[in-house]
């Protein structure tokens, strides 16, 4: 029990002294340890800003290829499917038996048969 | 965003001192204590800053041990050879085991002759250098810094039996280097 007791209060002399000595560094070597601190804190900063630098490109393209889509599909296929309309509409007249001419004057027909229409 | 910059910051002032003087006692240089203590800050906050709090003290403690080892491996190589260039056979050489269980301080000063001339801070400084590597480890991390058995392992990379081990002895020769101050 004595030789605990004489353990413990040597551990107590032993480390009053260490804090002492921690706490009673050369104002340099205190000055030298916070800058270290300061150095290894902006670290976490500057890992941030890393990963922003990082991530700012693949948002970037992301972002111009989403605009690039979305005017490619709204402004594109409206014209197509009417192309595509126009397209069918000139196959049937190519295929149909009707002289050529006809159709040159279909204005006038469709005009003649809304006035007999109208007549009758 | 914040609070964890803080924290850390918090949790690095608190043991900056004490990490310096531990290594400071280990090598017995400023600007290297200064060096592996930044090493060590340095790769905490890389590292493992995304870890609970209540970790970071053993394992800045283990990169600490690690870098403090590791400089002593690189000293006693560095000594090896100063010695076969020297022709000269170097003490490390005839002593048993592990050698970093055995590497004492460079200055041979005698604890109890310092003691004699009241500088007890200088005696303690002393005998604690003049421990080996790992008991000296363990016993800063145990016995100063308030570790557990458990926590001392992980940082020391040794079994919970080593840490005990080393601890008693560390106790046993600091008592008998420092007993003409404190019976």
């Amino acid at each position: 029990m004595k030789n605990e007791e004489q353990e413990t209060q040597f551990m107590g002399h032993v480390r009053s002294e260490l804090d002492r000595e921690a706490q009673n560094l050369d104002i340099e070597t205190a000055a030298r340890l916070k800058r270290i601190r300061y150095s290894a804190i902006e670290q976490i900063d500057s890992s941030r800003f890393k990963l922003w630098r990082l991530l700012r490109l693949p948002a970037l393209a992301v972002v111009t290829g989403v605009i690039i889509a979305t005017v490619v599909i709204t402004d594109y296929r409206a014209p197509t499917i009417i192309q595509n309309q126009h397209a069918l509409a000139d196959l049937e007249i190519l295929a149909s038996d009707e002289q050529l001419n006809l159709f040159d004057d279909l204005e006038f027909y469709s005009w003649l048969a809304e006035t007999e229409d109208h007549a009758s | 965003m914040g609070d964890d910059r803080l924290a850390m910051e918090k949790f690095l002032a608190s043991i900056e001192r004490r990490a310096f003087l531990m290594a400071k006692i280990a090598t017995g240089d400023v600007d290297v204590s200064l060096d592996i203590v930044q090493d060590a800050m340095f790769v905490l906050v890389k590292k493992y800053r995304n870890k609970p709090e209540h970790q970071w003290k053993p394992l800045f403690y283990r990169i600490l041990q690690n870098r403090i080892r590791d400089w002593y491996r690189r000293s006693s190589v560095r000594n090896r050879w100063r010695t076969w260039l020297n022709g000269k056979k170097s003490d490390e050489d005839r002593l048993e085991g592990n050698p970093l269980d055995n590497i004492a301080d460079p200055s041979g000063e005698n604890p109890a002759r310092v003691v004699m001339r009241g500088e007890v801070s200088k005696a303690i400084m002393s005998a604690l250098a003049k421990l080996p590597l790992r008991q000296h480890q363990t016993f800063m991390l145990r016995f100063w810094e308030g570790l557990s058995v458990s926590e001392t392992a992980t940082a020391m990379r040794c079994s919970e039996g080593a840490v005990k081990t080393h601890s008693a002895r560390a106790l046993k020769s600091l008592r008998s280097s420092l007993e003409n101050h404190w019976p």
